[in-house]
């Protein structure tokens, strides 16, 4: 899961320009199933250009939201804007946006070049514009020799790229995708991964991904929001997400991270001292925690950022001891499940595999001693 | 063992597909050559009121009676306007069915699987009586001084009844009434099995509704269409209770032509003629219909 995010770094960064004006704005959105909020005062900006995604388990009320971008539901509070025009009670069918269903959605009577061409035929454009510009999203999705077919004569990623070309040909001013990969098996997921930032990049559209993979998520997204119960947790780049999460949930949810619990000794804007329970240690970080002295908070650490060895550390802070009680060999790099000693926490720590032939001097049932650096230690407040 | 197992399985379903093929040649093929028989038959006084196909002279010789000449009548002005009637009224019943079943089909469709059932059922309920108490009670809602004329002289609308009870309208209404589930049923299985996203998706590309609903649901639930009005057409096209119960005397439907060829002029032959011809006329479209959507 600790893959890097790696094909959003050439973007240009329109969210960081302070003077960018946003290209969405979701404007504290709510929306109610039998009294209950699906959706719970969402408000996001989303600047021209992104890929963004919504990230968050099922139910937590992405598809909605995304679904009320549409215009397929109407909020029942706030509103929304698209390129500074009201949205809000603008029906589907008026509304500068495509949407890509999670179920595709094709046609079954039409053939992927009718399907395709759906679009652009309800604006009644002439009929020579319509087929250059079906034969062009083809041929982007490459699809062109798929043109005559029926969707039942598709397999899965022929279905999903013809309902990619019908929801880019408009050029929208958002592209909103519905879980577009889930139905892939993996290896076709990858794949499509990449083709599909390539053309959002090489369109200039404006894509709003939702997914519950985060791996899809943080490889795709020039930024993302994670959801937990029909509010938006944590907006942020992958790497902010990933590196800097702004709460337990967020920080549990994506990737595998390992939490203590407990209360603040010493604090000053440069340093915190956190005394755990399950930890002999005090935990020492090298920032404020924004939280008084004697406040309970929680301290999140990678398990990537942890190294463990048998040797006893020199260092009195920022280290435990345990026993090692599984070990997943996963190639690249090897999972340690280690238990704290005279407790039953489990800490997972991940130690890349450097080297090809050289016996691993870990063994199941050695006693090994954790340690970790200030900087890379994560205290939360929530 | 396997192979006796599988020759086991054949027979069984030789047998099962057997039963009804059984059954539609001892109950419609063997009757309806019986009546291409008669229809062919010269017409004359006795019981049966026709002379045999084939007699045998003696001293081997064999006579054909084969009196084609039964298929005039469709010069005949009586049975040519029984037939735009039949048509006519076949034709309207088969569209105010559609009309009025498939938005009916489409609200039951959309409710939740629940709801569906019974609405379903309530569709089902008039089966529950006889067919004739049911075209029955349209007497009494339909005359002069019945149901339906009393309200509206009730309400003011009309000053005197209407006379709308024994006239071609009344039977169209009678059919209309007892053929709709006919209708709804097979549209309601088309429509259920339609997937609504498809209109979700349809709008998002900038479809109105209106035309969404022309460019997808009507394409997608056209099996529903074809069967619904293909299983009002046909019983419609040869009804005979309800014009006669309700129609009057200007309703003549070639039903009841047929009925009167058979029993009150008792000319078996002409009356098998308009059967034969009848059948024709329904079985052929049906045919092409069938070739067309195996194409």
């Amino acid at each position: 899961m600790a893959k890097k995010p790696k094909v959003n770094l050439k973007k240009v960064e329109n969210w960081h320009k302070v003077d960018s004006k946003p290209y969405l704005e979701i404007q504290s959105v709510s929306k109610y199933f039998d009294g209950a909020a699906v959706v719970n005062q969402v408000s996001l900006e989303i600047y021209q250009g992104e890929f963004f995604s919504l990230l968050g388990p099922s139910g937590c009320g992405k598809t909605t939201l995304l679904r009320m971008l549409a215009g397929l539901e109407t909020p029942d509070e706030g509103c929304i804007l698209i390129d500074g025009v009201d949205m809000t009670n603008v029906p589907a069918y008026e509304r500068p946006v495509n949407m890509m269903f999670q179920s595709y959605a094709l046609f079954p009577h039409m053939t992927v070049e009718q399907n395709v061409a759906f679009g652009l035929v309800q604006d009644k454009l002439p009929k020579a514009v319509i087929k250059e510009r079906v034969k062009e999203a083809l041929a982007q999705v490459q699809m062109e020799k798929y043109a005559e077919r029926r969707p039942h004569q598709l397999s899965g990623g022929q279905r999903q790229r013809a309902a990619l070309a019908r929801c880019i040909i408009k050029k929208p001013k958002l592209v909103l995708l519905d879980e577009p990969l889930a139905a892939l098996d993996r290896q076709l997921r990858e794949n499509t991964q990449f083709e599909l930032v390539n053309i959002q990049e090489q369109m200039g559209l404006t894509f709003l991904m939702v997914t519950h993979d985060q791996e899809e998520a943080m490889t795709m997204s020039t930024r993302l929001g994670i959801m937990e119960e029909g509010k938006v947790r944590q907006v942020g780049s992958p790497h902010e997400i990933y590196e800097f999460p702004n709460s337990v949930y967020v920080a549990d949810f994506i990737g595998s991270m390992n939490i203590f619990q407990g209360v603040v000794r010493e604090e000053s804007r440069d340093s915190t001292v956190i005394q755990c329970e399950e930890l002999s240690a005090e935990v020492v970080v090298n920032h404020g925690a924004n939280a008084p002295c004697g406040a309970n908070v929680w301290i999140a650490l990678r398990p990537e950022k942890v190294t463990i060895s048998k040797k006893k550390p020199q260092r009195k802070y920022n280290t435990a001891s345990g026993i090692v009680q599984d070990i997943a060999y996963l190639g690249d790099v090897s999972i340690y499940l280690i238990q704290l000693e005279g407790t039953d926490k489990i800490v997972e720590a991940m130690l890349p595999n450097l080297m090809r032939s050289a016996a691993q001097d870990i063994t199941w049932e050695d006693t090994v001693y954790l340690s970790w650096e200030p900087e890379n230690t994560i205290v939360l407040t929530a | 063992m396997i192979d006796n197992h599988f020759k086991k399985n054949q027979w069984i379903k030789r047998t099962i597909i057997g039963i009804p093929y059984f059954w539609l040649v001892i109950f419609i093929l063997i009757p309806f050559l019986v009546i291409l028989k008669i229809s062919i038959s010269e017409a004359t006084w006795g019981t049966p009121p026709y002379k045999p196909l084939l007699q045998f002279l003696g001293n081997h010789i064999v006579q054909f009676n084969i009196h084609l000449e039964n298929y005039q009548i469709l010069s005949d002005m009586i049975y040519r306007y029984s037939f735009l009637q039949s048509l006519k009224l076949a034709s309207l019943s088969t569209l105010s069915c559609l009309l009025l079943g498939y938005p009916m089909a489409y609200y039951i469709a959309r409710q939740d699987e629940h709801l569906q059932t019974r609405l379903i059922l309530l569709i089902l309920l008039p089966f529950w009586t006889s067919f004739l108490l049911r075209v029955y009670a349209w007497v009494g809602i339909l005359s002069p001084s019945g149901f339906f004329n009393t309200l509206l002289m009730e309400v003011g609308i009309l000053s005197e009844p209407l006379r709308f009870l024994y006239t071609p309208g009344a039977a169209l209404v009678g059919m209309v009434y007892c053929y709709l589930p006919f209708m709804i049923l097979p549209l309601y299985a088309s429509l259920n099995k339609f997937d609504f996203s498809l209109l979700e998706a349809a709008a998002d590309l900038g479809s109105k509704p209106l035309r969404a609903f022309w460019q997808i649901t009507l394409p997608l639930t056209r099996p529903g269409i074809v069967g619904g009005c293909v299983l009002v057409f046909i019983p419609s096209f040869g009804e005979f209770v309800i014009p006669e119960l309700l129609g009057g005397s200007k309703t003549f439907m070639l039903g009841k032509v047929i009925w009167v060829e058979f029993f009150t002029n008792r000319d078996w032959p002409v009356a098998a003629c308009l059967a034969v011809l009848m059948v024709l006329f329904l079985v052929i479209p049906l045919v092409l219909l069938q070739k067309r959507q195996g194409s």
